[in-house]
């Protein structure tokens, strides 16, 4: 074979030659100096945005994140305000909009460093369950986790091992200790004593134990056993094993070089991902034989683990959080004097059939389209009257094949109409908004300056208009026409629920509901089965891109940057050929959830 | 559940179970001159534009009359230093102004950089590595929306992207600072910290500090167990119990305003007794949405309520339910809720006051900064933001008057002249070199 000449050779390993930024593209420079640094110049950085900043960028790749946000604008004709960009010019920056996004698919893929993290206050709990078999309730023992916006609460870059929190933590410990083995009565651990401390701590650190740290902690339960009664001498001496940062922080994963990640390791992000809670023995005993990684085996683990009951955390903590549920009940938390059918446990169940209905989704592999369209759902007798379902008993929540059409897929659920409404009326604002921002990931941007001194001047003008009123005039200004033509819509077609996601015939102020809507594409629909269709099929590429993106931040734990962008647009494509259990598996499967960065 | 309470009180204060160790900077005893403290207290939403500069103020800026709306802190007048014009260059929303009131930056909720560590923990890192706690950082339980937002929860850093936890509940803060376990577990201790040890040696620069929290934590309660076990604590705390200054009740508190005033005095028992020199409160979060319906004559959340141009309740910031019948009612219950407020921090005013420290009172050696980021809640104003000073802060600084300003104050300046009073050397803060001249 010939050697291949120099240059080639050259331009094969060296990472991909610098793509032209907008500073070296003289059009592009053009057009952004002419258009728009004259507010987003360094100085003034209007709304954030720094285009000197930008321009010296050296890989503008890599500002992929803020380059989109200005797209946006661009594409909605909101940027440059009070100026029409010409054909030729919008032309040259959609143009530069796609380069990047061509370029981060080309040039991403790095696995990605998940920074060293401590458990969250669920997985804390759920490990406790797991691993004495005890159920405590951390919720008044622990604080919540505070989330940067957009985030999960498992989310390495915002949790924090602040010392008041590890005290706690230490607290939750011993109380579920107490629980588990208690003076008297009967104990949920059971076993020899040495025998239950090695099992725990196995569990507890989601490794092997080295010889001596096992040899350790049985002296010390010897030496507490020679002053106390055995099982307040094992309560203590797994209250160590318990307070460890080998238990509290996420500390199996550490790697000191690039490249795959451990069996142990992967056991821990597996169970972490799909339990929230640490690997049960099972994964660990196919990790110590070194088995784990192996496709088959590991496809056997992920569906073994799905049917586990301990998989309902996935739709919980992924489906609530990503969908917004789980502010249902203690955020939006209607008057219970006032509004007497919203009690407290039809808002459980609510939360609970968004939880389970996602899960059953990646369960029976269903395609991406019956995420807006399945026919199934999950219900208890409570909100199954509230849905005008007969036949359901009891308080536990059951499948029922077939609902009402109108509660068909994620449009009909009520906890997410009664989590994107006012509390005294229904906004098709927010509705339209939460489709297109949580659903399909294309938030709209930020409303212009001055927009709320129109709404007050809407509000004198149109005391009793209806709200679809109320918004035509909102729109017919040509400010809040650009996104509002492509919010309200959305929200018109889910108009026949009300506030609470009941279905209704007249709105808030009495007049017929009118539930048809027109997308600026010309596209018309009639309530949430024909909002449904339109979805499905003008917008499943965003749909199965959002999922993407949003199930693998959960995934690993972590924001998602430019490089991940690889990633989600072939986990969108798997989910979208063959469905939500397949997605899962993908993730798993995928670079940056089996590889990982040396520890920074 | 009450042996289970008692457990988890216990456990708040050595969970991790350590033992008294001889060998800390407090066994050294209290130093002999009175150091000076520093207390910052927030409060979010603004003021309504009129409702915070004083009634009259005398030809030298001497305060002869409070606004109305301050009236509480009227008693206090001698002890105060009102200040004009006061501003936050980088910004001052309810989240960005909230992350970056007491730093010298601004806010980017990608990085949760708030600009660099703020000032509080600046003077920890450099003064308070000798107190039980280096800077106690309190706050109240959050209610309705925004309660679980980093940004509207948090202003202490302590380094860019690192947020300072608060403790909300009195009782667990009481038994941090004084409640230390005698029968400790030396071994247990020692054994936690040689693995959290080993296991920072295998990390990375980014990583590491997340175990010297974790390490942190166990001197921590080292610290408490010697400050809690030293004769001249228990003397202070048996003198704070006689002038009415004890351990907070077992039971929760029972209101709002019995949470924060528990949380007031444990400041001021903290900051008397030596446990710490440095103290941050938050009277609420960044956007708090609490219904101030506990306030005679107010109905609506405080969020809601500061935004009175608007009074029919069905602007996006109201809860639906809930309506006025004209801006001047409405201003009215905004004043009020403020009011309410300064009550609280007046009452903390009169503890710092009762408290004898040195030669005078312990408001003397302490500074005590109170204000917000936002001046007219309505329109989000940045400008003239409500702040103030309290106390002498050990002499530096000359109360009873306003501090006239024409030109816009960049608060940074205050917290330079802060740092300053406290003994930390600091050439700047942030951009800042030139501290506030309030003497």
């Amino acid at each position: 074979m010939r050697p291949l000449p120099l240059l080639l050779l050259l331009t094969a390993t060296a990472p991909a030659a610098a793509h032209p930024g907008p500073a070296q593209d003289e059009a592009v420079r053009e057009v952004f100096e002419e258009s728009c640094i004259e507010c987003h110049d360094s100085v003034l950085t209007e709304g954030g945005f720094d285009l000197e900043f930008l321009f010296d960028v050296e890989r503008p790749v890599t500002q992929l994140f803020a380059w989109r946000k200005a797209r946006a604008m661009v594409e909605i004709g909101a940027m440059p305000p009070r100026q029409k960009l010409d054909a030729d010019a919008r032309r040259t920056l959609l143009g530069f909009f796609d380069s990047l996004e061509t370029r981060a698919l080309a040039e991403g893929g790095a696995p990605g460093y998940e920074p060293l993290r401590r458990l969250t206050r669920a997985e804390l709990q759920n490990s406790l369950r797991d691993l004495l078999g005890v159920h405590v309730d951390l919720a008044p023992l622990l604080p919540g986790e505070l989330v940067a916006e957009g985030g999960f609460t498992a989310n390495s870059k915002t949790l924090f091992v602040h010392p008041d929190w590890l005290e706690r933590a230490g607290s939750a410990v011993r109380l579920a200790l107490l629980e588990a083995l208690p003076d008297r009565g009967k104990a949920s651990l059971r076993g020899a004593p040495e025998a239950v401390l090695e099992r725990v701590m196995r569990g507890a650190y989601r490794r092997p134990l080295t010889g001596a740290e096992l040899s350790e902690a049985l002296a010390r339960f010897a030496k507490l056993e020679e002053t106390r009664p055995r099982r307040a001498a094992l309560r203590e001496a797994l209250a160590a094993v318990l307070s460890s940062p080998h238990f509290l922080m996420r500390a199996e994963g550490t790697q000191t070089e690039a490249g795959p990640i451990s069996d142990h390791a992967l056991a821990s992000r597996l169970s972490f991902f799909l339990w929230a809670s640490g690997p049960d023995e099972t994964l660990l005993d196919l990790a110590d034989a070194g088995r784990l990684g192996d496709a088959r085996v590991l496809e056997a683990q992920v569906a073994r683990m799905l049917a586990d009951e301990r998989a309902l955390a996935l739709g919980e903590l992924f489906a609530g959080q990503w969908l917004g549920t789980d502010a249902l009940g203690t955020l939006v938390k209607p008057d219970p004097i006032d509004v007497p059918f919203m009690t407290d446990s039809v808002m459980a169940a609510m939360r609970a059939e968004v939880a389970r209905f996602v899960l059953e989704l990646i369960r029976e592999d269903r395609p991406a389209t019956a995420l807006l369209d399945a026919r199934f759902s999950f219900v208890n007798e409570e909100l199954a009257r509230f849905y005008g379902i007969k036949g359901v008993r009891g308080d536990t929540l059951r499948r029922v094949d077939t609902v009402p059409a109108e509660r068909r897929g994620l449009l009909g659920k009520a906890g997410i109409l009664a989590t994107t409404s006012y509390p005294d009326r229904t906004s098709p604002v927010l509705r339209g908004n939460w489709v297109l921002t949580d659903l399909l990931g294309t938030p709209p941007p930020p409303p212009p300056p001055g927009a709320s001194e129109f709404d007050e001047d809407l509000d004198e003008e149109l005391e009793d208009a209806s709200q679809r009123a109320r918004l035509e005039l909102h729109r017919s200004r040509a400010a809040c026409a650009s996104c509002h033509d492509r919010i309200d819509p959305l929200g018109f077609a889910l108009e026949g629920f009300d506030r609470y996601g009941r279905s209704r015939r007249r709105d808030d102020e009495g007049n017929r509901v009118d539930t048809r809507g027109k997308l600026p594409n010309g596209a018309t629909f009639r309530g949430p089965e024909g909002l449904a269709k339109v979805l499905v099929k003008h917008h499943m590429n965003d749909i199965t891109k959002q999922a993407a993106r949003r199930l693998l931040a959960y995934a690993l734990a972590r924001p998602l940057t430019w490089e991940d962008e690889r990633t989600v647009a072939d986990l969108a494509a798997t989910l979208e050929e063959k469905g939500w259990g397949a997605l899962v598996r993908a993730v798993v499967d995928s670079k940056p959830f089996r590889h990982q960065e040396p520890t920074r | 559940m009450t042996l289970q309470r008692r457990e988890f009180l216990r456990g708040a204060a050595a969970s991790v179970a350590l033992p008294l160790l001889p060998s800390l900077a407090w066994s050294r005893g209290r130093a002999s001159t009175s150091p000076v403290r520093a207390v910052w207290l927030y409060f979010p939403n603004g003021v309504a534009e009129g409702s915070w500069h004083p009634k009259r103020v005398g030809r030298k800026g001497q305060l002869v009359k409070l606004n109305a709306a301050m009236a509480p802190l009227e008693r206090h007048r001698d002890d105060l230093l009102l200040l004009e014009n006061v501003h936050m260059p980088e910004g001052n929303g309810h989240g960005a102004g909230t992350a970056t009131w007491l730093t010298p930056g601004d806010w980017d909720e990608q990085t949760l950089d708030a600009g660099g560590a703020s000032v509080d923990q600046l003077a920890a890192r450099a003064i308070g590595g000798d107190s039980v706690v280096p800077a106690l950082s309190l706050s109240t339980p959050g209610m309705g929306f925004f309660s679980s937002s980093l940004s509207r929860n948090t202003m202490s850093w302590s380094a860019s992207g690192r947020p300072v936890f608060r403790e909300t509940d009195p009782r667990a803060v009481f038994q941090r600072l004084f409640g230390a376990s005698p029968d400790a577990d030396r071994s247990l201790l020692d054994g936690l910290r040689a693995q959290a040890k080993a296991l920072r040696k295998g990390l990375g620069a980014d990583d590491r500090p997340k175990l010297d929290e974790y390490l942190e934590a166990i001197r921590g309660v080292e610290r408490r167990i010697a400050f809690a076990s030293n004769a001249a604590t228990a003397r202070r705390l048996a003198e704070a119990k006689e002038l009415g200054l004890g351990a907070p009740p077992a039971a929760a508190p029972e209101d709002h305003k019995e949470s924060l005033d528990q949380l007031f005095d444990l400041i001021a028992l903290a900051l008397w007794s030596g446990a710490t020199r440095l103290a941050s409160l938050m009277l609420d979060h960044g956007q708090s949405n609490r219904y101030c319906t506990f306030i005679p004559g107010v109905k609506g959340t405080w969020h809601a309520l500061s935004h009175w141009k608007e009074f029919d309740g069905r602007s996006e910031d109201d809860d639906g339910e809930t309506s006025w019948s004209s801006r001047k009612s409405k201003r009215a219950m905004y004043d009020r809720v403020v009011t309410w407020h300064h009550e609280r921090v007046a009452r903390f005013l009169d503890r710092l006051a009762q408290l004898p420290e040195g030669e005078g009172r312990l408001l003397d050696q302490t500074i005590v900064v109170y204000g917000s980021n936002i001046a007219d809640g309505h329109d989000h104003a940045e400008e003239d933001l409500p702040i103030l000073v309290a106390g002498g802060g050990g002499g530096a600084i000359r109360t009873g008057r306003q501090l006239e300003s024409r030109r816009a104050l960049n608060f940074s300046r205050v917290h330079l002249a802060t740092l300053k009073a406290l003994g930390v050397e600091s050439e700047r803060f942030g951009d800042t070199r030139r501290p506030l001249d309030w003497s």
